[in-house]
């Protein structure tokens, strides 16, 4: 066969050729996913219909209906939302701070406590989810939301992001402020935090997600049942003897959902090189 | 003066709240948790008595902790080498930029924003073995259908394949970034050479991308060794403890068998495994 010279014509066909070969595969990729969703608006008989049909035959949102009210997946989204928030708000503030000092100030003890922040990376909760659980208990915040709030808002992630962001600001910045009379106070809450907003905007987006997605700290800390999260109640449900799939299959949507518009919405985030690397957690 | 000890006080205000978190839910607990794993005793009357390496001399005996361990060592093999090829492969089919491979970046990396918990229960409804897409798919085809979650073997097919369908987009981001970083001016002198796009792959991008491929199988690992939630979901560890790895059995030591003790001792030697991985990673990536 000769091979002719690729034309812009043919160029273009293979592009788009290629483009939609790899959407099919991408689809494909995530049947498990469609399929939950798919599954969450059929009738409870229509699920042990077999052979099963694709698209919900009488599409309904009766499982939903069943989750927020018998199963009340309507606590445990507000208890995931308020955690999520709380806990992240909690991260901006503490990690900003400590991030200022560690890039902003000379003093005794910053190496060490640089060191600190890096090392606790390597402890992660797999490793101390027993003892932890122990000083919960003796700070009475055992099946507390806030056992779950605030032990992992110190982020050392966020440390590290916020840190090197600072350290970009110019000195001589927070110098003319001192000038100006501004109290180191008034130069971290009015320059720092204002100049940092993408790099707190990038924390917010992770150490919500982290917090939402958070499942062995509910899992040690909590054991009552209005005090469960999203993703304890699910796996709760899972753990019953013959599971009521309908339920839980709306319920796994309902857990979905957010994280899926937070990912759509702010997808240039995740999929950035900048922060790609970064650890989870 | 005042004025003098309050300015050489700041610093240490700014970080105080984030290093009383810090020390008080993990670096205490990390120290108690060594110190546990040289006693026994329980969480109601707390350390009873001294028994210095007896916890990591019972290990050495432990069935339920070897099995666990040598599941979770072959898991870890398995699923890296998964996920690096996987995920290169992928980032090499969409590095190009185009509409077309951006929503399919979307795509794969979208399991890595679910929580493993969905992951788990996702997996579970479609290898269900009565009510699952996958069995019911093979019975149209006329084949019978397989107890995906209750034979050993293919419970842990499944458990492997979760785990890489919930880890693969991470690690293809950072391999795009990894390629994007290799000059196209090589790939244009290879083509002018005559290479096909077989050896570009094995003399070009293989070589450069060695920081890369290092970096991610090192990340994998680590996250390899810390699985537990989707195994949770999937399987619970069975059949039998076919796939119970190690984190489980530290779970199931302390909580459900009431042994603090011995299962820091578990959690010490987990510890140990992590910190070797994490200093192999900062020796390659200060290498960069």
């Amino acid at each position: 066969m000769v091979s002719t010279p690729p034309t812009r014509k043919r160029l273009q066909n293979r592009r788009f050729l290629r483009d939609a070969l790899v959407i099919l595969l991408a689809v494909f990729f995530l049947v498990p996913v469609i399929w939950v969703v798919l599954s969450s608006f059929k009738p409870n008989a229509e699920l042990y219909v077999v052979p099963p049909s694709l698209l919900p035959k009488e599409p309904t949102l009766e499982n939903y209906r069943m989750a927020f009210t018998v199963g009340h997946f309507a606590t445990y989204t507000w208890n995931s939302f308020f955690v999520a928030t709380v806990s992240t708000l909690i991260a901006l503030l503490t990690n900003s701070m400590a991030a200022f000092a560690l890039a902003k100030y000379r003093f005794v003890g910053r190496q060490a406590l640089f060191l600190l922040t890096l090392a606790t990376i390597m402890i992660p909760l797999q490793v101390i989810m027993v003892p932890i659980f122990l000083v919960l208990r003796n700070l009475g915040l055992t099946d507390s939301l806030w056992g779950i709030i605030i032990p992992p808002a110190a982020t050392p992630t966020g440390v590290f992001l916020l840190r090197q962001y600072i350290l970009s600001i110019p000195d001589e910045i927070l110098e003319s402020a001192r000038m100006d009379g501004a109290s180191e106070w008034g130069i971290y809450w009015r320059i720092i935090l204002p100049l940092s907003v993408p790099a707190l905007a990038t924390l917010a987006i992770f150490s919500f997600t982290w917090r939402w997605n958070d499942f062995i700290w509910p899992f040690v800390v909590i054991s009552s049942e209005q005090k469960a999260t999203l993703q304890l109640a699910l796996a709760r449900l899972v753990g019953q003897f013959g599971v009521d799939w309908s339920t839980l299959l709306a319920a796994t949507v309902i857990t979905l959902l957010p994280m899926l518009i937070v990912f759509l919405l702010l997808q240039h985030y995740f999929l950035s090189n900048l922060t790609a690397g970064s650890v989870k957690g | 003066m005042g004025h003098k000890l309050g300015k050489l006080l700041t610093p240490y205000l700014f970080v105080a709240p984030n290093t009383l978190i810090f020390g008080i839910f993990v670096v205490l607990p990390m120290a108690y948790g060594l110190v546990y794993s040289f006693y026994r005793g329980n969480f109601i009357g707390g350390l009873q008595q001294f028994v210095g390496l007896g916890n990591y001399q019972q290990l050495l005996q432990d069935r339920a902790f070897l099995t666990s361990l040598s599941h979770t060592f072959v898991y870890v093999v398995l699923v890296v080498c998964l996920v690096v090829v996987l995920s290169l492969a992928l980032a090499i089919a969409l590095r190009a930029t185009s509409l077309g491979t951006a929503l399919a970046r979307i795509g794969f990396y979208l399991p890595v924003i679910l929580s493993p918990v969905v992951v788990g229960v996702a997996w579970r409804w479609m290898f269900s073995s009565d009510l699952g897409v996958i069995n019911a798919v093979l019975s149209s085809l006329g084949q019978s259908p397989i107890p995906w979650l209750t034979d050993i073997n293919w419970a842990r097919a499944v458990v492997i394949l979760a785990s890489v369908w919930s880890m693969v987009g991470f690690y293809m981001v950072i391999f795009i970034g990894g390629l994007n970083t290799i000059p196209a001016e090589l790939y244009q002198a290879a083509e002018v050479d005559g290479a096909n796009p077989r050896q570009q792959f094995w003399q070009i991008t293989l070589p450069l991308l060695t920081p890369t491929t290092l970096m991610v199988t090192i990340l994998a690992t680590i996250n390899s060794f810390k699985a537990f939630e989707i195994i949770l979901v999937l399987t619970n560890g069975g059949p039998g403890d076919a796939t119970r790895l190690l984190v489980q059995n530290i779970y199931q030591t302390a909580f459900e068998g009431a042994n603090p003790t011995y299962a820091s001792a578990q959690s010490v030697v987990l510890f140990g495994i992590l910190m070797l991985l994490t200093l192999v990673q900062l020796r390659i990536s200060r290498e960069d």
